[in-house]
């Protein structure tokens, strides 16, 4: 499954975002203003077969799959660092496939050995084997992510919070909270916001349409990181991303400084999605992302 | 509950039959048990492809099937 997609009736399904958590407005007031604001496009992984003949030509091996991407995106959601801690060869071989691109991002999702597997605890060893690992990406590297497991609820806070306070402060970090009670309990969820907040750390925004309570609207920085996983239905996802666009517009005429855009279409993803929302990025934020498929002007 | 590894199962056909098929997530691996018998422990390349580290030889086809599973359970 992917998360919270399958959960909900779209025929009742209200695609508008919620308001602004108070938090978010605070944040964005107080953001000092940015020399330019950058903003950042991408999919869940670089390499689809199903773009073989689309994106990619026809005859790309998978192994070429990321130096194909990094000419059409300027950022991806680093999943394969969830699987295992790779080797700092390996990382150079992948920094090595985009060099071409300066400006293209990395951003690593936390090991499951750290996040599912010790749950955070004792995880000093893996943390730095992870960070050194990734380091080697230099100025590849964009912000990571940490997923929490669906069952960290907020039992495990003083947990969570132990392991924030003990990673480097030079690379920036999101949390991804999922377990419900996170956000069903008011204390519960001010307690997680503020703690991020303190320790000037991201919460990832999940926008899926089978739980809506993890489209929380909380900006702890002046820096946005969206997971938007798709519904299904083509037409419902234009006017979510549409709903982004507006809001995204907004962030950014208050001070957001930066945005990471995740756009999860399933198994073999359409492009029109891509396509749409940075069509319209550029448009009403007035950027110059490439469209996957299309000449930069 | 919590201090047990991440798992999840479905069904799916192998050689003919419907097994239940048991994911069990270790450190950088994942186990594979067919109706509660281990079968196979499965690992991410990091090119999103999946290899087989031990166990009983399964197809390739079987190995992906699981692998785009895994992917979408945590994703």
């Amino acid at each position: 499954m992917h998360f919270g997609r399958n959960e909900t009736d779209i025929s009742n399904f209200d695609y508008h975002l919620p308001v602004d958590a108070p938090m978010t407005k605070s944040i964005l007031r107080g953001s000092r203003p940015a020399n330019e604001f950058q903003a950042y496009v991408g999919a869940p992984k670089w390499g689809y077969k199903s773009w073989i003949g689309k994106l990619f030509p026809t005859g790309t091996k998978e192994a070429n799959f990321l130096g194909k991407y990094a000419s059409h995106f300027n950022s991806v959601e680093f999943n394969a660092t969830f699987y295992q801690i790779h080797s700092p060869e390996r990382m150079f071989a992948w920094k090595q496939m985009v060099q071409e691109v300066p400006d293209f991002k990395f951003c690593p999702k936390f090991p499951q050995s750290i996040s599912h597997i010790r749950r955070l605890r004792n995880a000093e060893t893996q943390t730095n084997e992870f960070y050194t690992s990734i380091s080697v990406l230099g100025t590849h590297l964009g912000p990571l992510f940490l997923q929490l497991p669906d069952n960290f609820s907020p039992k495990g806070f003083s947990d969570l919070k132990a392991y924030l306070i003990t990673l480097p402060t030079e690379v920036p970090v999101f949390v991804e909270a999922r377990h419900k009670n996170w956000f069903a309990d008011k204390a519960e969820r001010d307690g997680l916001f503020n703690c991020l907040r303190e320790l000037n750390i991201g919460a990832v925004i999940s926008d899926t349409s089978g739980r809506r309570d993890c489209l929380h609207m909380e900006l702890t920085i002046p820096h946005a990181f969206i997971r938007f996983v798709d519904c299904g239905n083509e037409q419902m996802d234009l006017l979510r991303l549409g709903e982004w666009v507006k809001r995204l517009k907004e962030w950014k005429e208050h001070g957001l400084q930066s945005l990471y855009f995740f756009i999860h279409a399933g198994d073999a993803p359409s492009l029109s999605l891509y396509s749409y929302f940075i069509a319209n990025l550029n448009q009403e934020l007035e950027l110059n992302i490439q469209i996957p498929g299309e000449t930069l002007n | 509950m919590e201090d047990q590894n991440p798992a999840f199962s479905f069904e799916m056909e192998y050689a003919g039959n419907i097994v239940i098929c048991k994911i069990i997530m270790q450190a950088q691996s994942y186990d594979i048990l067919f109706d509660n018998r281990f079968m196979a422990s499965i690992a991410h390349t990091g090119e999103w492809t999946w290899i087989q580290e031990s166990g009983v030889i399964l197809p390739d086809s079987t190995i992906e099937e699981i692998g785009c599973r895994i992917e979408s359970e945590y994703r």
